[in-house]
């Protein structure tokens, strides 16, 4: 059977995440400076963007994205993706967040806290373009166990960080399917891993 | 000069101990030439000591290896450890003082490469005082629940990017030389 959509029908769920050179993703003390970021990354991470209409965050990302992308760093720093973070459609998965808290900058943002396999089904058929998770380890974790993440894309970052969280922290012995490779001019490789084939 | 070149096995989520266990699902023909290149190129192997008495267990008994066992079994291996009493392996010599003069000996000479397998502690020493050319990961495309891994210590160390090899069924090698 060919597949262009997901397992369950309904748009591709495709994660992003950083990794470094041995496998975390992030360091200690949830340490992001080893990102390898310049120009040609924020024109690859706009058009990503573009690919989805929703943005799938587990707690932690999410604070540390709302923490940002609306303030004056985010806005300045890279001014097209924070446009695209700020106003488009979010969905934070958290058992613990009670309440979310929207701005005129900070956009679109809803809570999914129970039955979140069924949520994000429900996502999935109702989206009409694909969904993005950014970070969001723990999520991912949640998401590859109960079959709903079709795609993975790790950028690994040429510097070894020697700890932190690792990649999918939690999992279990899992393989997946390379589908190709991307190299950026700052070293990052760009691996895109299909599941559930 | 001999180049000294680190290559290692890897998950995704950058365990690298015991690639027996893992790697074997991944395996094809193509990778196995890229692995036989690899030990051509080299004539001398650096390890350190868990890494040799792996090998010095294993690779004697292997009969079915062709040139590259062989070649595994009869190359000169230098094992860098201060506890190891005798290296019985073939043609090995222990390192166990002035670790960096005798590997910078060993680096003056002319010749193939200096290959440098496993040895997480090792090769963060070979790091740290500058000695690696290559470092080399044969990136596998799975994670696992539990296992060593290589970079034990909170030191960042940053490389250029030299090239990518995609081999089948997803296993990439990423060719990388310390800044």
């Amino acid at each position: 059977m060919h597949k262009t959509k997901s397992t369950f029908g309904g748009r591709k769920l495709f994660l992003f995440m950083m990794t470094s050179l041995d496998g975390y993703m992030e360091g200690e003390n949830h340490d992001l400076s080893w990102h390898h970021v310049d120009t040609e990354f924020n024109t690859f991470a706009t058009k990503q963007l573009d690919e989805a209409d929703t943005i799938l965050f587990g707690r932690k990302t999410y604070q540390l994205m709302e923490s940002f992308w609306p303030t004056k760093e985010g806005l300045e720093g890279d001014p097209e993706v924070a446009k695209k973070m700020n106003s488009m459609s979010k969905v934070v998965v958290s058992h613990s967040l009670d309440k979310i808290v929207e701005t005129n900058i900070w956009e679109n943002v809803r809570l999914i806290r129970d039955n979140i396999a069924g949520e994000i089904r429900k996502l999935k058929e109702l989206s009409e373009k694909s969904i993005i998770v950014l970070g969001s380890n723990n999520l991912c974790v949640t998401l590859i166990k109960e079959g709903l993440l079709d795609e993975i894309r790790i950028m690994v970052n040429p510097v070894a960080i020697g700890a932190g969280t690792p990649l999918f922290a939690g999992i279990g012995k899992t393989s997946f399917q390379l589908a190709k490779t991307r190299t950026f001019k700052n070293g990052n490789v760009l691996l895109t891993y299909q599941l559930g084939i | 000069m001999r180049k000294v070149v680190v290559t290692e096995y890897m998950t995704l989520n950058g365990i690298f101990e015991e690639p027996g266990q893992w790697s074997f699902d991944f395996w094809s023909e193509e990778t196995a030439k890229y692995k036989s290149d690899e030990l051509f190129a080299s004539e001398i192997q650096l390890l350190g000591r868990v890494t040799y008495e792996g090998f010095a267990r294993a690779w004697p008994t292997i009969t079915d290896a062709g040139d590259f066992g062989v070649k595994m079994n009869t190359m000169p291996k230098y094992v860098v450890s201060h506890s190891l009493e005798k290296a019985e392996w073939e043609n090995s010599h222990i390192i166990s003082s002035d670790i960096l003069g005798e590997i910078q000996k060993l680096k003056q000479q002319n010749g193939g490469d200096i290959l440098v397998a496993g040895s997480g502690q090792l090769v963060q020493f070979l790091l740290q005082n500058k000695l690696v050319n290559g470092f080399h990961i044969l990136l596998h495309p799975l994670v696992l629940g539990k296992g060593k891994r290589l970079f034990t210590e909170t030191e960042k160390f940053t490389f250029d990017l030299i090239e990518t090899k995609i081999f089948p069924k997803g296993i990439v090698a990423l060719h990388y030389q310390p800044k």
